[in-house]
């Protein structure tokens, strides 16, 4: 039984454990620490839910669901890989790609299951350092790149909020080489200007060793049931298909985007919501003197120390998340929520900076196109 | 004691400053207020000083707050409470029949220290207690959801075709919701020219028609405004106000159908009594509300989600001057909440 256990530990060694965000210890509206949405799903969503015709005892009807996912990313079904959550993307590029031997970059810091299931596989991590505004350090990553199996890039990136320009991503797709993978997250893509938000179909068409990543966790607010997908070449996509389990979609989650779906005005005014409220974040910040990440994504990271902020807003029922797990000690990063969350948020920072001795220190605030 | 308070003075200027309340006497509470909702009537006294019998003035009418202090004794202190912002004599002949027919009537905020403020004192018998766990920022929905509650429970019976709100602002979709709410399955239809409050129409599952025909009065004629030609509302709900929007809602009801004006507009509109009586046109006002308001807590207590989209905006007691300043140029979407008080 000891070279069971000894076996096990080798292989999870150096992988650190998930930590999930802490839940409010008020109403879930003070959760701001998953980046999840405040206003939930339409409210066709819970009727789906609710429904007579959900049956349970049959297996998972997929084939509606990924036309309609399709559709609306703009491409057909042999495009279209379903995922339980996109972290399942992540596994599946993994388990195909990497391994004992073979290399992923990524930026440092990373979006943390990138990383999990990239040292799992028993593959070396090559970081990069992101640039100083939060971004990823597009060149150097291409440099990296030398003799990698898979680029993993999110865009927006977490835990910054800093999105690649297009013409960068355009860059980055020429130089990597034809055997290397490049994944780009699009998680946060709702929540970007619209000019930080690349043509994928464009790139999909010249580049086959291309992968999107998607997510119905963010602006579709279905974080709870797990769903995302992956876009790209059909030879990749019929790999990607034939290594996953058949079914890792349930049909309640499936049901519920479909009903999600058919309403696109919840969709698009919930992320306009959370575009307006992250706007008045960043400026309460900005005028604090606090430095940040400008954000193209549902949160904000800031310069604040989580032992200063987190018992004021803890008075308050909110919780937001420590840079510490994240990879960036000193910052915290904070979702977006509902509009009299974030009141009571800028009431904390703005009391905090006017007690004497409190000051979070005058730094210039990190500006880039977008801010 | 002194209070954190947003002042209105005679010249309409709207300052932050503090006010001396009275402390509470038994058969009274001290509301510590969590958050106060700016409703129209609000702009309405802070464009013209209206119905102000004290100054400077305090106003803000949809409150809810935890209580503070109870001499008492009748409520737990740190319950989470809504305010009732009506303030009927309780002597004329319309209170014998209901508070809402009053004919004296004032409210919170006119005749004496409303919301915008730290601590509030209200008797008693004005405040309705919330379930524990009750988030005050929906509680505060209550007073408005009372008043479409009470203009939808005006009407007689499930109206037997579509419906039609004019206007979306807060009240417009409370109505919607309250609706659909009572009568499943209704069909709402709704007509607004701001773009983010048409999309939250259609967010809430409402069928949107296109703002140009609002202004022509020709919303039944079907042409090119979104509404199928021959298209009929049983119902027309005017929660626009603007000049002549009755006209409009008149034009849009289908013989036998009915106006509910909830909108309150001062300008003199025509009417031709043979339409009313050739088109067996119903035409009812509605206000305020009488017994609804423990209903309207129940009903955001149990379904914080439904309401919650309703709530866009929500202001620190030191962004409030210049954003209520401005919202007569540049409404909001939704209900716009206020945090009267300063860490
Ligand atoms: C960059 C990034 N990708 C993917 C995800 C996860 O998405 P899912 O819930 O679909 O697994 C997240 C969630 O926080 C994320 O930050
Ligand atoms: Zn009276």
């Amino acid at each position: 039984m000891a070279g069971l256990t000894e076996y096990l530990e080798a292989r999870v060694r150096g992988v650190p454990a998930y930590r999930p965000g802490r839940p409010s210890p008020g109403p879930t509206a003070g959760k701001l620490s998953s980046n999840e949405a405040p206003l939930g799903p339409a409210p066709e969503v819970l009727a789906a839910l609710a429904s007579p015709w959900l049956s349970v005892n049959r297996y998972p009807e997929q084939a509606a669901a990924v036309e309609a996912m399709a559709a609306g990313a703009g491409t057909t079904p042999e495009h279209v890989v379903l995922t339980n959550g996109s972290d399942e993307l992540c596994y599946l590029v993994a388990n195909l790609l990497l391994g004992p031997g073979r290399v992923a970059v990524l930026g440092d810091p990373c979006y943390q299951i990138d990383a999990t299931a990239s040292l799992l596989s028993g593959a070396e991590l090559r970081r990069v350092p992101l640039r100083e505004d939060g971004c990823h350090d597009l060149r150097a990553m291409a440099r990296a790149c030398a003799g990698a199996s898979v680029v993993w890039l999110p865009s927006p990136h977490n835990p910054t909020g800093a999105a690649c320009r297009p013409d960068e991503i355009d860059e980055l797709l020429e130089a990597v080489p034809d055997d290397c993978l490049v994944v780009l997250d699009e998680a946060y893509r709702a929540f970007a200007d619209p000019d930080m938000q690349p043509d994928v179909g464009r790139l999909l068409a010249r580049h086959p060793n291309l992968l999107v990543q998607r997510t119905l966790s963010k602006d579709w607010a279905l974080a709870g049931l797990r769903v995302g997908y992956g876009i790209a070449a059909p030879e990749l996509i019929e790999v990607l298909a034939r290594s996953r389990p058949p079914f890792s979609v349930n049909a309640v989650a499936l049901a519920a985007f479909q009903a999600a779906a058919g309403n696109e005005a919840w969709r698009s005014m919930s992320v306009g919501r959370v575009r307006h409220e992250r706007r008045l974040l960043q400026s309460a910040l900005a005028s604090g003197g606090v430095a940040y990440y400008p954000s193209q994504a549902n949160f904000v990271t800031a310069r604040l120390e989580a032992s200063f902020l987190g018992p004021a807003l803890a008075a308050t029922g909110t919780v937001v998340r420590a840079g510490e797990d994240l990879g960036l000690p000193g910052w915290v990063r904070i979702s977006i929520g509902w509009a009299p969350q974030m009141a009571v948020l800028r009431g904390v920072l703005a009391s905090g900076q006017r007690q004497p001795g409190n000051e979070p220190g005058r730094e210039t605030v990190t500006t880039t196109k977008g801010a | 004691m002194r209070t954190d308070a947003l002042l209105l003075d005679r010249d309409l200027k709207l300052v932050l400053g503090s006010r001396d309340i009275d402390a509470p006497v038994p058969g009274e509470v001290l509301v510590r207020v969590a958050w106060a909702g700016v409703c129209g009537s609000d702009l309405h006294v802070l464009a013209s000083g209206a119905w102000v019998a004290y100054w400077p003035a305090t106003l803000g009418h949809e409150v809810a707050g935890v209580v503070e202090k109870c001499p008492g004794g009748e409520i737990p202190l740190g319950v989470t409470v809504v305010v009732d912002s009506r303030l009927p004599c309780g002597e004329c002949p319309g209170c014998s029949r209901a508070p809402s027919l009053c004919h004296n009537m004032t409210w919170l905020g006119e005749s004496r220290p409303g919301g915008f403020a730290r601590f509030l004192v209200v008797p008693v018998t004005s405040v309705v207690a919330c379930p524990d766990g009750t988030e005050a920022a929906i509680a505060v929905l209550a007073e408005p959801l009372s008043v479409a509650m009470h203009a939808v429970s005006r009407l007689a019976a499930r109206p037997p075709g579509p419906a039609l709100v004019l206007g979306y602002g807060p009240v417009g979709a409370l109505v919607h919701l309250e609706l659909v709410r009572r009568w499943p399955g209704l069909a709402v239809f709704v007509s607004e020219p701001n773009t983010e409050r048409a999309e939250l129409a259609l967010a809430l599952g409402a069928q949107v028609v296109a703002g140009p025909a609002l202004a022509t009065g020709d919303i039944a004629a079907g042409t090119g405004d979104g509404v199928p030609a021959g298209r009929e509302f049983a119902l027309v709900v005017d929660a626009a106000g603007y000049p002549q929007s009755l006209v409009a809602a008149s034009r849009a009801v289908a013989n036998g159908g009915t106006v509910l004006v909830v909108a309150l507009s001062g300008q003199a509109v025509p009417v031709v009594p043979s339409e009313l009586v050739e088109r067996a046109i119903s035409i009812v006002g509605c206000i305020g509300f009488d017994d609804e308001l423990p209903q309207a807590v129940g009903l955001l207590a149990s379904a914080p989600d439904r309401y919650r989209p309703l709530v866009t905006e929500a202001v620190l007691l030191e962004e409030a001057p210049r954003r209520l300043a401005e919202m007569g140029r540049r409404p909001s979407v939704g209900k716009v909440v206020v945090r009267p008080w300063r860490d």
